[in-house]
């Protein structure tokens, strides 16, 4: 039973607390448990939170611990919970104190409002909160050492994982599954009916949910594009909402009456859109892509940062409709018909496109010429391989997807501006591609929803969105770097000690 | 037998042999057109306005250096780019603004515990009682501005170990593209949890009254006849001098200097050029990795929150994504003076900031535009001299 | 006939000169040996000759083709392929994909023939490519004069308007001849095997191409023509038999049925050989091995010799040869070049140079002479 372990651990996840307390995140589990069940205040959902931190601490401490007594585990997890305990308490005492001498610690920590504040508190003097807060916390570290010890006797982990493997094999096991799987058309059928679903969609879905899929959509033709320069081609490119902006500004000031007055078809503007974009492509690879990782990922990062800033200033408001952006962007018609609430559906037909184009390059002497590159450049060129000629390629075709994005999403939007082409937006792409999973189309589909789709589920949670992608990106990488649904290959490149990569794998892209 | 300790880049383009030379000209051309323009023909700046251009300019480049420092002192030891470097400089420039307003709330910003201190040892020095005041005045500056230091740089210090234990640790076998997400990853939380932390409104700072943002030596430069009644004289124009614009410029010389012996001539600087070098040669030389590292992380923290500080005393505003754009501009500084190397990092970092100041005008661009040049030179330097001004040609470590 | 030839080839870095005025002479279907010391340059000569370095002085002729100005991959795509010392298969890539990219110089596929996997591939002969040049640049001229023409038109720019008619009527001028003759091959393509299939491609592209891009009917028509006649092959068909060639390679090799493996989980000896293959995929006329026996014990390195040997006997390869190992050095080569501090010391047979003082002075020291 090791005190000192314990006491920093302690001492650790006290702190952590404190830094949830201070972000707000306790203010925010409050509301949204209080929401939910109706309560009068969001007390509950914030002793509930920092309670629960406390149990998770008592509990995984004595797990680490490995105690193998009641007695122990009573002394670690109570431990475990009065060591956070106290420095939570600590710190309501004080700032309980502080505010009541008038002290505007408002001023300096934005989300220590009194009824923040108060929901530790609960209205009590600081002394009296500060050691009911105590107690709470012990209590709750003492139940969690309690409940980790029992878990540990029971091999809860161990069961559970064991119950799951039955389980999936148990269904697997299945006569239903067994066929389908032997099918040789099953996938094609399970294809087929997601495509039928998602082009219904809505007709149930209602606009405001068929706007955030289409926006998904549009996001998933980026993922897409930004996978084959960074993850084919291994190329990271920090400013890819260059490409985007030249898509949405083309179709803009082509089809828009300001500034320009062109008024041309969308149908006509759209290859040019794309095409504009994918020579700014090869213009921007040519000086930039003999550099290394690191450098070209600052410098494209650099030349996104360009063109925002020129799109944003005086000097070329003439041109580029300046800080307003352009609106009154025109809409595609067909045979007269207005197609501007079929966007949507456009939508899906690009990805369709733009997968197949994908996944066609990805299987080809084209897609190996790029896998060799990101491996050993060196190499892949003494083996014949035009280095140069292949990176342009692949930053070209990125390019040229993100110009489609843009341009749909110009239109669908009916406006662009300079706001819409932020660094972010590379950000975001290169998030969802990383967090989806490098190298796989279901991966960077994966991507898109959870990272722009969840957010417009959880609304309450905006403000704390970005920092859940920094958090995610941080974890992710530590833990997952291949992503959520990698391709087997990346899977395979990035867990080098899996004893499942000793065995000879099914082709993947050797062939036609 | 070593095999490819690559140049670094290489330059294949046969056409390209040519395209460098003939640029270059061009743009020696155009800068000679500009040089005359500006002497000869358009007289939009007085030579005073000049002279205020090249002093922002090199504080600028002072606080630019500064950090530039860390990102370089990273970048030689891991071959990464900290990302969250700039958003570490912002926090330590948060904390310097909690101190001082600390001090101010409790009213002891102009007149502290070192005032009497201060009038006291002038007093027995033999100063009159106004010198005394004096002297105790800025004792009391000295003490609030060095305990804002101290919490600031000791705030960034913390975080900056923070970032490598929790964010690039773990990473350090990982190819190379997966530190870089994490580091942009930290970059982002810092940022956001700053901006819930402090609110996204910009503050002020508070600098104590003697080092006013306003108040400085006034020096008078160029000028013209000016006559009054009975008399003609030469007056200059005024140049305002700022004491935190020469305090930020003193100081940012005066931690490059320590950083450089530091690294040249203390044992701890010997293991970290030691792991630059060769990461795996210098643990069989008995040197703890995990330590070096950690100290360096540490260094380029301390070095990020006197960065901050300095900023927000000279430039006062304060919002949480001030570590963003500097940041991306002192790593620019950073390669421009030839990245892993310190001399280079300083040599950048003024070079940058002068360039900044002093080139919107003598381009003829408008200001608006400034960005624009500081990213244009990043990505003219890697394209036609990675190696930066001062920078040796780095080998290629293959992971 | 000497297929390589090194003219006092020089190779600096900063102040060390790691080559210093080589000659060497490598006569066709020889086998010849560099060695040397370490750090004597050997491996910094091979880097010359594929082009990974340029050379400060002297020249490199390979089948009288001046080497020096050369790109890698361009060196690689005449012939010369080589091994590393310490090995350098991609290792996220399987042993076949790895010989598959070892064959790229070979195949034809690019962009356009990936996406569209009917197309057959680029014609080799010159003609054919300037023409097909011609038509590309053709359609993509017509492509950006429409548009400008388009907005000219929209804004009134009556003189930028009459501007771009004469970049549109000159591709009109070498775009239409080549429609002709593109829709004449598909015409005969369709003679040559008459099928409902075919004639509905052939009159869809045509009523799709004919117009803006209508250039570019000469690059379809053309290719499917050659295809007919043999003498180009779509994509599909191409990765069909480069596929074959790949395991064909991989079991002459020995590595039979390994092809699905990741590189980096095959043990040394097969990575070693792998990488041979994927020397050999391109057809080289010159290999350079790298120290191929290097950790190889007694058996293997016969092995290797055999196999070497093999190479230069059935498929009539020059081979350029690093060693350490004196017993396959003068147990396969022709000649020998031994290299110290970057100058060549002495060549001749394995029995010449193993006799001469210098060289055993190079490698003992000086007081291993007198031994």
């Amino acid at each position: 039973m090791n005190i000192r372990a314990t006491i920093r651990r302690g001492l650790l996840v006290g702190l952590v607390v404190l830094f949830i307390f201070v972000l707000g995140v306790t203010t925010l589990t409050g509301s949204i448990v209080q929401g939910w069940f109706k309560l009068d205040s969001g007390a509950a959902g914030a002793w509930l939170l920092l309670c629960g931190l406390a149990l998770w601490n008592g509990a995984t401490t004595v797990r680490r611990a490995a105690c193998h007594s009641w007695k122990a585990a009573l002394w670690n997890g109570l431990l475990a919970g009065a060591v956070p305990g106290l420095v939570v308490a600590a710190y309501t005492l004080a700032t309980g104190a502080l505010i009541a001498a008038g002290a505007p610690l408002r001023e300096w920590l934005v989300q220590l409002t009194p009824e923040a504040i108060g929901l530790l508190t609960l209205g009590r003097p600081p002394l009296a909160a500060a050691g009911l807060l105590w107690a709470a916390l012990a209590a709750a570290g003492l139940v969690g050492g309690l409940l980790g010890e029992w878990g540990a006797r029971r091999h809860w982990g161990e069961s559970i994982r064991r119950r799951g493997q039955a389980g999936r094999a148990a269904i697997v096991a299945l006569p239903v599954v067994q066929k389908s799987v032997a099918f040789k058309y099953t996938r094609y059928i399970l294809i087929g009916v997601g495509v039928v679903l998602l082009v219904i969609a809505p007709l149930f879905l209602g606009q405001y949910w068929t706007y955030t899929l289409g926006l998904v959509g549009i996001y998933v033709i980026l993922g897409v594009g930004l996978n084959v320069v960074v993850g084919l081609a291994g190329l990271l490119d920090l400013g890819y909402v260059a490409f985007f902006a030249i898509g949405a500004y083309t179709v803009a000031l082509l089809t828009a009456p300001t500034p320009h007055g062109i008024m041309m078809s969308f149908w006509l503007a759209l290859p040019i859109g794309v095409a504009l974009a994918a020579t700014a492509g090869v213009l921007l690879g040519i000086p930039v892509l003999r550099m290394r990782g690191d450098y070209l990922a600052i410098v494209t990062l650099g030349f996104g940062e360009i063109i925002r800033i020129l799109s944003t200033s005086d000097v070329l408001t003439t041109f580029t409709g300046g800080p307003r952006g352009v609106r009154n962007v025109g809409s595609p018609t067909l045979l007269g018909l207005d197609l501007s609430n079929y966007f949507y559906h456009l939508i899906l037909l690009a990805i369709v496109l733009v997968v197949v184009l994908s996944t066609r390059l990805q299987n080809s002497r084209v897609g190996r010429a790029w896998m060799a590159m990101r491996d050993d450049e060196d190499v892949a060129q003494a083996m014949g391989i035009h280095v140069l000629k292949y990176k342009l390629l692949a930053f070209a075709i990125g390019a040229s997807f993100a110009g489609l994005g843009g341009v749909l999403f110009a239109s669908r939007n009916l406006f662009t501006g300079p706001d819409d082409h932020i660094l972010l937006v590379s950000i975001n792409v290169l998030c969802l591609v990383i967090v989806g999973g490098m190298g796989s189309i279901p991966g960077v589909v994966l991507g898109a929803l959870v990272l722009k789709g969840l957010p417009e589920v959880l609304r309450e949670l905006k403000d704390y969105r970005m920092l859940a992608f920094g958090t995610l990106l941080v974890v992710m990488m530590i833990l997952r770097p291949e992503g959520l649904w990698p391709s087997k290959r990346r899977s395979l490149e990035l867990r080098a000690d899996d004893e499942a990569a000793a065995k000879p794998q099914p082709p993947t892209g050797a062939g036609p | 037998m070593a095999d490819a300790k690559q140049v670094h880049p290489k330059r294949t383009l046969r056409l390209g042999k040519w395209v460098q030379p003939i640029l270059g000209v061009v743009f020696a051309a155009f800068l000679l057109w500009r040089l005359y323009r500006i002497l000869f023909v358009e007289h939009v700046y007085g030579p005073d306005t000049w002279v205020k251009f090249a002093i922002s300019g090199l504080i600028l480049g002072g606080v630019y250096a500064v950090i530039a420092l860390g990102y370089t002192l990273v970048y030689g030891i891991l071959f990464m780019i900290n990302f969250a470097h700039g958003d570490v400089m912002m926090l330590g420039a948060y904390m310097g603004y909690f101190v001082l307003e600390g001090f101010k709330s409790a009213n002891m910003l102009d007149w502290n515990w070192a005032g009497p201190l201060g009038a006291g040892i002038a007093s027995a020095l033999g100063a009159s009682a106004e010198a005394a005041t004096e002297a105790g005045a800025i004792a009391s500056l000295v003490l609030a501005v060095l305990i804002a230091f101290v919490a600031g740089m000791g705030v960034s210090m913390l975080t900056a170990i923070g970032l490598e234990r929790i964010a690039y640790r773990p990473l350090r076998r990982a190819p190379r593209l997966v530190p870089l997400i994490s580091a942009i990853g930290a970059s982002l939380f810092l940022e956001n949890a700053a901006q819930l932390m402090f609110g996204a409104t910009p503050r002020v700072y508070s600098n104590p009254t003697l080092i006013d943002r306003k108040a400085g030596w006034t020096l008078y430069v160029g000028g013209e006849w000016v006559s009054s009644p009975g008399v003609t004289a030469w007056q200059g124009k005024p140049v305002l001098l700022t004491y935190t614009g020469v305090i930020t410029f003193v100081m940012s010389v005066v931690l490059m200097v320590v950083l450089y012996i530091l690294v040249q001539r203390t044992r701890m600087g010997r293991a970290m050029r030691a792991v630059a070098e060769d990461k795996e040669t210098a643990a069989l030389m008995g040197i703890d990795i995990d330590r070096v590292i950690g100290n360096t992380f540490a260094i380029s923290g301390l070095l990020a929150g006197a960065a901050g500080v300095l900023w927000g005393l000279h430039m006062g505003r304060l919002d949480p994504m001030i570590g963003f754009i500097p940041g991306l501009k002192a790593f620019t500084a950073a390669v421009l003076g030839g990245i892993g190397n310190v001399p280079g990092a300083m040599l950048g970092g003024l070079t940058l900031g002068i360039l900044e100041a002093v080139g919107p005008g003598f381009l003829g661009m408008p200001f608006q535009l400034k960005d624009v040049l500081a990213f244009s030179t990043l990505v003219l330097v890697l394209i036609f001299r990675p190696r930066g001004i001062l920078g040796e040609v780095l080998s290629e470590k293959k992971m | 006939m000497n297929i390589l030839e090194s003219q006092q080839v020089t190779k600096r870095f900063g102040g060390l000169t790691a080559v210093s005025k080589v000659d060497l002479e490598v006569p066709e279907r020889s086998i010849l040996s560099i060695i040397g010391p370490n750090g004597a340059g050997k491996t910094t000569f091979f880097n010359c000759v594929t082009g990974f370095y340029r050379a400060e002085e002297g020249s490199l002729y390979f089948d009288g083709t001046r080497l020096n100005d050369l790109r890698p991959d361009e060196i690689a795509a005449r012939g010369i392929s080589r091994t590393y010392q310490n090995i350098r298969l991609f290792h996220a890539m399987t042993a076949l994909e790895n010989i598959l990219v070892g064959q790229h110089p070979n195949l034809r596929a690019g962009l356009c023939e990936a996406l569209f996997r009917w197309l057959p591939a680029a014609p080799k002969s010159g003609r054919a490519r300037r023409l097909e040049a011609a038509a590309l640049g053709a359609a993509l001229l017509l492509f950006a004069a429409i548009p400008v023409l388009v907005i000219a038109g929209l804004l009134e720019k009556t003189a930028l308007f009459r501007a771009a008619l004469i970049p549109l009527g000159l591709a009109a001028l070498v775009g239409i001849p080549l429609w002709v003759l593109g829709t004449v091959h598909l015409v005969r393509w369709n003679l040559q095997a008459p099928s409902p299939g075919r004639a509905a491609l052939s009159a869809g592209l045509f009523v799709v191409l004919s117009g803006t891009l209508h250039p570019l009917l000469y690059i379809v028509g053309s290719r499917l023509h050659a295809h007919e006649e043999q003498a180009a092959f779509t994509a599909g068909e191409e990765e069909g038999a480069a596929l074959r060639e790949a395991t064909r390679l991989l079991n002459f090799v020995g590595l039979t049925g390994k092809g699905d493996w990741l590189a980096r989980n095959l043990p040394y000896g097969d990575q070693r050989r792998l990488e041979i293959a994927r020397a050999l995929a391109s057809n080289p006329k010159l290999l350079l091995l790298d120290e191929p026996t290097a950790g190889m014990n007694p058996a293997e390195t016969e092995e290797m010799i055999h196999f070497i040997r093999r190479l230069r006997d059935e498929l009539g390869m020059t081979i350029l040869l690093i060693e350490h190992d004196m017993r396959v050095v003068m147990g396969i080569s022709d000649w020998v070049v031994v290299l110290d501090y970057g100058v060549k010391i002495c060549e001749g047979t394995p029995g010449q140079v193993q006799c001469n003082p210098r060289v055993i002075e190079a490698y003992l020291g000086k007081k291993g002479v007198a031994a």
